[in-house]
């Protein structure tokens, strides 16, 4: 408990950022979350091949198909992104949609 | 209440500084508590692309990366050289884009680490401090684990399982060899880099060999009785090759125990001499050697890590990535080398800002060309569970065994169109 002064001081110096602090530590999470994506859609989705870029598409869009490519019955065309959707919750899917909507 | 308090500081600071390159003009105290110096060895897929997102995530972190190739060339993509598919310089990579986002790149060998005062002491001697050290040395040759196959043996019957003169010395081997020849692939038991990667070897060197010897024969010695998407990779080869790819499992003698590479014949389990005109053998492998220097491998000559940070599980502060690392169910890929190289990363710079490290995720996609415009791919998602590596419950698995034409030619156009982007990812190599 002696420490406990020095961590109030501390917390209360770092509180006053908690606001846009805690976006950034989700945003870690989240960076973590997209990062295999970027081996085959680019680094932060900015793919320039016939994989198609995520960077900046509207997140509506991104999680719509997402969830297309997880559901049984999968878009004509799909190959290996119903596999790997299935890897990951509709809230994740949230996150990565949101995540590659916000890259420009 | 102190433990309380302490798990609150934790959390306060993870909310302060986790982007810490991002925010440090707003909180200069914690963000200057952030920087540090990192040591990558390796420069491949897991220690590039490691040293690149350090670099991203807080740009005032020290960071060197130790790699003796000025040029890097992966062994993913050099199957279709042997297909005659592709150049062997379409593989190779330069540090250019590590140098411009500032890290400092020297080409030299790491000969040594002292996991106590925490230095590599490069060939040459010259020594580097860290505060956090990443390991991405890929795989050694467990040279003379398999009879009669040491380095001597390896320039006569190349194993070209890491890129470079073994991979042009095949290639050699394969352009000179006769019509009507028959080509000797020796294939090791798990665990080992690229799981797949014997069987497209195979179906490339089948390419190669029907569009320009095709009298030629092909034979697969396994040390195993099932192998990475065999089912797909079987149907491949009788579609596209017929009868010429023979493959010959465990169970049926198909283990090699002693090579002789002077006559290029090898011997099976139970006694049988196969005699080959290019002997290739994937012999038995290990962690590259600086793991061992480092003191982090047991006596498997892999190295475990901790799940949620890919850190050693025996040495503080030594982050391992890529082939060298015990990662089970994540295969030994690039894809995966990558992956766990960004988590690392990640990890790293939350631990030098003092914050816990983010919630560990990361994929794999290895796919594999049989013919040209036919490819396969297996795919997994992959999480903590119980503080171990899992796949997530549900996720990847293999290309459907019945598929049209169009899907294999789409995995086929995406399997470059992944190695364009993958490389681009680790390297900022442009397709």
């Amino acid at each position: 408990m002696t420490g406990r002064p020095k961590l109030l001081s501390l917390i209360t110096g770092v509180a006053l950022l908690a606001a846009g602090g805690a976006a950034q530590a989700q945003s870690l999470d989240a960076a973590v979350l997209a990062a295999p994506c970027a081996n085959c859609h680019g680094t932060d989705g900015k793919s320039s091949g016939p994989i198609p870029p995520l960077a900046g598409r509207p997140a509506i869009a991104i999680a719509a198909q997402m969830k297309a490519f997880k559901s049984e019955t999968p878009p004509p065309g799909t190959t290996i992104m119903n596999r790997l959707a299935k890897g990951y919750t509709d809230e994740q899917i949230e996150t990565l949609a949101k995540y590659f909507s916000e890259k420009k | 209440m102190s433990r309380h308090m302490i798990s609150r500081r934790q959390s306060l600071q993870l909310i302060g500084g986790a982007g810490a390159g991002l925010l440090s003009l707003s909180m200069p105290a914690i963000a200057q508590q952030a920087a540090g110096r990192v040591v990558v060895v390796g420069g491949g897929f897991g220690g590039a692309t490691a040293a690149k997102y350090i670099k991203r995530l807080n740009p005032k972190i020290q960071v060197t990366l130790v790699e003796p190739l000025q040029r890097y060339y992966t062994c993913p993509f050099t199957n279709l050289h042997f297909g005659g598919l592709r150049t062997f310089e379409q593989q190779g990579h330069n540090f250019n884009e590590l140098r411009a986002l500032g890290v400092q790149v020297i080409h030299a060998l790491a000969n040594d680490v002292d996991n106590k005062k925490k230095t590599v002491t490069l060939a040459g001697g010259r020594v580097l401090q860290y505060d956090k050290l990443v390991l991405s040395p890929g795989i050694d040759i467990r040279w003379g684990a398999l009879k009669g196959y040491d380095q001597a043996a390896a320039q006569l019957a190349p194993h070209a399982w890491q890129a470079g003169p073994q991979t042009t010395l095949l290639k050699r081997q394969l352009d000179a060899m006769p019509d009507g020849g028959t080509f000797i692939l020796v294939a090791p038991d798990n665990p080992f880099r690229c799981p797949p990667g014997p069987y497209e070897r195979v179906s490339m060197v089948a390419h190669y060999f029907k569009t320009k010897k095709p009298k030629s024969k092909i034979l697969v010695l396994d040390a195993k009785e099932n192998f990475s998407k065999q089912g797909l990779f079987l149907d491949g080869w009788k579609k596209f090759y017929g009868d010429m790819i023979e493959w010959v499992p465990l169970s049926k003698d198909g283990k090699v125990v002693r090579v002789d590479a002077k006559t290029r014949e090898v011997e099976t389990e139970f006694g049988k001499k196969h005699k080959a005109s290019v002997l290739n053998v994937v012999p038995p492998q290990k962690a590259g050697f600086i793991a061992d220097r480092a003191g982090v491998t047991t006596p498997s000559g892999w190295v475990p890590v901790k799940a949620q940070t890919f850190e050693s599980s025996q040495v503080a502060d030594i982050y391992v990535a890529g082939d060298a690392t015990v990662a089970a169910p994540m295969p030994k890929s690039g894809f995966c080398a990558n992956a766990q190289g960004k988590v690392a990363a990640a990890a790293i710079v939350a631990s030098l800002a003092g914050q816990p490290a983010p919630k560990a995720s990361w994929a794999n996609t290895c796919y594999s060309l049989i013919a040209p415009d036919y490819g396969i791919s297996v795919a997994g998602v992959y999480e903590v569970q119980d503080g171990k590596i899992a796949e997530v419950k549900g996720s990847g698995g293999v290309s459907p065994r019945e598929a049209s034409a169009e899907f294999r030619k789409l995995e086929a156009d995406y399997g470059v169109a992944w190695y364009n982007a993958i490389a681009n990812d680790a390297w900022g190599t442009k397709a």
